[in-house]
């Protein structure tokens, strides 16, 4: 028994070793499981992962060395007519595997649970931030809850093509599906703010749109799109976006023809940033990571020397713009 | 099928016999009738409708018109479709389509579609309406197609007549069951499980070719970044739908109830089904079912993915819905019949057709699976009925059930179609545990571990089933407060499946085991089901699921439970009762050969899926150039998917080479090859028309493996000269013919 006993322990250590080195192929072929953390919500939610994996390991471990074992060791020649010991059951076994997947299950409920809820703990009031996302086929528009945006020539602007953040604010994300391409304002009464309530019914239907998914894998959380349904999300990011990053707002949730393709940038920025950007909306993303470059001078005169940079370069480093500068 | 002695009355079918050449002169030339006269019959319906018009100046061009060679699509399949009805009048004369049976149920379903487009503009006609509209046309075509099909097969002729009180000489007429004349035997309204078994698993290994194929050109499109096999994303939708759904409701659900079909009744020893004739029913509805999604790849199938969500499907407000997307909604309709006629069907044979002494403690783990799958069946599928019904009216008739500006609500959508579909993937995974139960044992020679623990279990997992539903719908913007209990409920199903994975590896200790093909299947689906099953764990936890929901990760998980959890089964299944079917032996180096392509070429297909899905790609892409280009190791991940695929396509090679090439010329098969001791092993290979002799008798447990003197069931032998009686001790118990 004891020899048995420890032959199988062998076989699970062994099943552990294989199981971890095939999960952690993309940390040794690739750059890792997940995109780059950029939020703080989003680290819970990695621990998670990594939680569960271990978890999820070392069961997948305990099933395949009992089967591996029995298939080496009670493994008989075609012709042998013998029969395997006639045991029916064993209520002891039965009561531990039943009564231990239930403490896991539920422990894992709980911790799941408390990242849930400290994930959201901060209330729609107290957010520092409130984004409008409309989503629709196939794009993605954005305006800030109490920000008036202008473009560069200061024309009023009602929303922004990509999704730009100031690093560290809570930031909530009302989301809605709505094609009223020019229709903003009408789409922000109808389905947001959170306190506009019930969309009122309207027999013209040209502002609904299929649902969509908002998502930044960066940040790891999602929500659906869905018009006349109040939806949001929230995150805080916790780092701005430099020169070699690049993130986007992804449609996770099939839309039509154009569903793979309906991305947009996402960044986040310094305040001040945010605060230029505001008056200068009509700026992307891909402009705006250069700011966090080391170059001295006024936000418009940065500007400049980027857009000069980037009209020859659209793989420039933050050592060219300061050369450039 | 060698094995059936063909002995029919003489002159009964003078023209098979007689020397006569075969008439292809008037088969070639009802061939082109028929392409011509049905390609004409679409054209008057054109000019009708305004499509078309007769060229005042220019008569050739409407002969053309008429002959089809200006618009390739429509014309060419109706052309075929006529062209088949006539060359096979032409081949074996136009009596064929008088009797019930295939041919009249083909040209049946062509005519009832006709006619209830026509009916349709008819009426539209009369209340003053434009006379054609695609949707409603459409959908009453299918409706009167349906029923003129199964008029055609037969399937009314009883009872209609018994119900206006006419004679049923039918009802002691047994000349429609059982297949005794060969091939021909499955292409009519046969009534013998044995037989209907069959034609279900052929039908759904087509369709499951058909959804496979459409995997491979996904998986062709996917091996390298933009879009190189499809002409755009909406093409790369269909095939992404059509994939869905096939292998779903026209594989995985009604190829279990195909092995359930010619197992079950013998299992408990029953001589047939509780109601053959509504067995047979079913069957060709699902066949019917089949036609309608095929028939909509040429005009454009529907795009909204299997779950067919709701405003994308019923396109409400934004623009016209299409006749690819009514398809779907119909075919699931039809489907969904067919398998709630199924499902009463069995439940009504396992609660009432048991042989004497077959106690519910004494049934095997098969019956208690599809028993509890049956009504999971019945309680479920309502309600992706009434999902697609309301996707129908809001497409159709201008309902506003998921218009939200109208006070519509496209949630109600998903909470209705996952309140059948999550259960549905329990309708799609119990019956394989039952499989599963049985191959094990078999061939590990030793009782179950826990029997009552595994029959328990399904039943709580059918149960539990019930109550997940909304874990499909964390990220969806449903009430918040649902996803807790959603969470705690579905993780705590993960128990009842832990009592089946104990019950299965502790039944392998201390046993003999035998590895055999259905073997390899069975402590494969051990490994794949497993890895599913922990996957299924971390997407219950919310905040996980808020990353990797409709992403890969989740394409990865459910091909762990479907494909490494149900087709395994389906596999260990057909090897298991192949020799019973078809009565002789497969090629077991084939089958090892399979599973090997199979078992390594689905993990590299699905286990890279995992990780493509947490570094950011969103399932049903038809292109992730974006993704690449921020994580070039994407494009790794996606072409070693492509190469698993392929793998896998090759291991269905052979599984099809092997089926075919053992069922014609395999060696000849005992009754009992792996001395299991449930009844339908008891019997001969293939066993006789309805199944026993005498009734048999159950008279203990079914999996006393090793036990002295234990004896599951006694059957009387076939020869009855012998006088002799096979118990389910006698191992070598063999009768052949």
């Amino acid at each position: 028994m004891d020899k048995q006993w420890n032959r199988l322990v062998g076989y699970f250590v062994a099943t552990v070793v294989v199981s971890t080195l095939l999960v952690l192929v993309p940390n040794m072929f690739g750059g890792g499981w997940f995109p780059d953390l950029v939020s703080v919500e989003g680290g819970r939610i990695d621990d998670l992962a990594i939680g569960l994996t271990i978890l999820s390991i070392v069961i997948f471990s305990i099933v395949a060395a009992i089967v591996i074992y029995c298939v080496v060791h009670f493994r008989v020649a075609p012709g042998d007519d013998s029969d395997g010991e006639p045991i029916h059951g064993h209520h002891t076994i039965e009561v531990i595997w039943t009564v231990i997947p239930a403490i896991i299950v539920i422990v894992v409920g709980v911790l799941s649970y408390a990242v849930l809820v400290k994930n959201e703990e901060v209330s729609a009031k107290e957010v520092d931030k409130t984004v409008f996302v409309r989503a629709y086929q196939f794009g993605w528009a954005f305006s800030y809850d109490g920000v008036a945006l202008t473009d560069s020539d200061g024309e009023a602007l009602k929303e922004s093509t990509d999704l730009v953040v100031p690093v560290g604010d809570v930031t909530r994300y009302e989301v809605m599906a709505c094609s009223g391409r020019e229709q903003t304002g009408l789409c922000v009464e109808r389905y947001g703010p959170p306190a506009a309530k019930t969309p009122e019914p309207n027999r013209d239907s040209d502002q609904a749109d299929v649902n969509h998914a908002f998502w930044v894998p960066e940040a790891r959380l999602k929500i659906d799109a869905v018009s006349g349904v109040h939806t949001w999300t929230q995150f805080t990011t916790d780092s701005e976006t430099t020169v070699d990053q690049h993130m986007q707002v992804v449609c996770a949730e099939l839309c039509g023809s154009g569903h793979n393709g309906m991305r947009t940038d996402f960044c986040s920025v310094s305040p001040d940033t945010f605060e230029w950007w505001t008056e200068h909306a009509d700026v992307t993303c891909n402009v705006l990571r250069y700011f966090t470059c080391d170059v001295e001078g006024s936000y418009d005169s940065r500007y400049a020397a980027i857009e000069t940079l980037l009209a020859t370069d659209d793989d420039a480093t933050c050592d060219d713009l300061e050369v450039a500068a | 099928m060698s094995t059936v002695t063909t002995s029919r009355p003489s002159g009964s079918a003078p023209h098979i016999e007689s020397p006569e050449p075969a008439p292809v002169r008037r088969t070639f030339v009802w061939a082109v009738l028929g392409y011509v006269i049905a390609n004409a019959i679409l054209w008057l319906f054109r000019v009708w409708t305004g499509g078309m018009e007769w060229h005042e100046n220019d008569a050739w061009s409407s002969i053309r018109d008429i002959i089809g060679l200006h618009l390739p699509s429509a014309t060419t399949w109706v052309g075929a479709y006529g062209a088949v009805i006539g060359g096979v009048a032409g081949w074996v004369g136009w009596d064929a389509y008088r009797k019930p049976g295939f041919l009249r149920s083909l040209l049946g379903a062509g005519v009832g579609y006709a006619l209830g487009v026509a009916g349709t503009m008819l009426i539209r006609m009369a209340f003053g309406l434009e006379a054609y509209s695609a949707g409603p046309c459409y959908v009453f075509g299918v409706v009167v197609s349906f029923l003129v099909f199964t008029i055609g097969i037969g399937a009314w002729g009883y009872w209609f007549n018994y119900m206006i009180g006419g004679a049923t000489p039918e009802h002691e007429d047994h000349s429609n069951h059982g297949a005794r004349r060969g091939w021909k035997d499955y292409f009519i309204f046969n009534t013998d499980h044995k037989v209907i078994g069959i034609q279900y698993i052929v039908l759904t290994f087509f369709m499951m070719l058909v959804g496979g194929t459409m995997a491979e050109a996904m998986r062709g499109e996917l091996a390298q970044p933009g879009i190189q096999f499809f002409a755009d994303g909406q093409q790369f939708n269909q095939a992404m739908s059509l994939h869905g759904i096939i292998m779903l409701l026209m594989f995985i659900i009604p190829v279990f109830a195909g092995i359930a079909n010619f197992v079950l009744p013998i299992m408990i020893g029953a001589p047939d089904m509780a109601y053959p004739r509504l067995n047979a029913l079913s069957f060709w509805t699902l066949f019917f079912g089949a036609i309608v999604f095929m028939s909509s790849i040429p005009i454009g199938a529907f795009e909204a993915g299997w779950t067919n969500y709701a405003p994308l499907s019923s396109a409400a407000g934004a623009s016209e819905v299409s006749i690819g997307q009514l398809a779907f909604v119909m075919g699931v309709q039809i489907a969904g019949s067919s398998s709630i006629l199924t499902a009463v069907n069995f439940i009504v044979t396992i609660i009432a057709m048991r042989a004497p002494g077959m106690t519910m403690w004494r049934m095997p783990l098969l019956v208690w699976a599809n028993f509890t799958t049956s009504i999971l069946v019945v309680f479920g599928t309502p309600f992706i009925a009434g999902s697609q019904f309301m996707v129908l009216f809001d497409a159709v008739m201008g309902t506003r059930f998921f218009v939200s500006p109208d006070g519509g609500d496209p949630i109600a959508y998903q909470h209705i179609f996952w309140f059948y579909s999550h259960p549905a993937v329990y309708i799609m995974v119990l019956p394989g545990f039952g499989i599963i139960s049985e191959v094990i044992t078999t061939h590990a020679r030793k009782p179950i571990f826990g029997y009552k623990a595994l029959a328990l279990s399904t039943v709580a997992i059918g149960f539990l089933g019930f109550t997940v539903w909304a874990h499909h719908m964390f990220t969806s913007g449903m009430a918040e407060w649902l996803r807790l209990p959603m969470m705690i409920t579905t993780m705590l199903i993960a128990v009842p499946t832990g009592i089946k994975v104990l019950g299965w590896s502790a039944t392998l200790w201390k046993s003999r085991i035998h590895m055999t093909t259905a073997m390899y299947w069975a402590l494969g689906f051990l490994f794949t089901f497993t890895i599913g099953g922990l996957t299924g764990i971390a997407l219950a936890s919310v905040p996980f699921d808020q990353h990797t929901q409709d992403t890969y990760f989740i394409v990865a998980h459910f091909h762990y439970v479907l494909f490494g959890g149900s087709v395994f089964t389906v596999f260990a299944g057909i090897y298991h009762w192949f020799p019973k079917m078809t009565g002789r032996m497969y090629d077991e180096s084939l089958g090892r050969l399979h599973f090997w392509l199979m078992f390594i070429g689905m993990n590299l297909t699905f286990f890279p899926m995992h990780w493509l899905g947490m570094l950011g790609m969103p399932r049903r892409v038809a292109d992730y150039q974006q993704l690449a280009q921020l994580h070039p190791e994407a494009s790794n991940w996606n072409f070693v998917v492509t190469i698993g695929a392929l793998m896998q396509g090759v291991g269905f090679a052979v599984f099809l080479y092997n089926m075919a090439k053992s069922w014609r010329s395999g060696p000849v098969a005992p009754g009992n090859p792996w001395r299991s001791r449930t009844l339908e092993w008891l019997v001969s290979s293939p066993p006789p028309l309805f199944n026993f002799v005498d009734t048999p008798k159950v008279v203990g447990p079914p999996y006393d493996f090793g036990v002295p003197g234990s004896v599951h069931a006694i059957v009387a032998d076939v020869p009855p000269a012998h006088g002799a009686h096979a118990t389910g001790q006698d191992n070598g118990h063999q009768s052949e013919h």
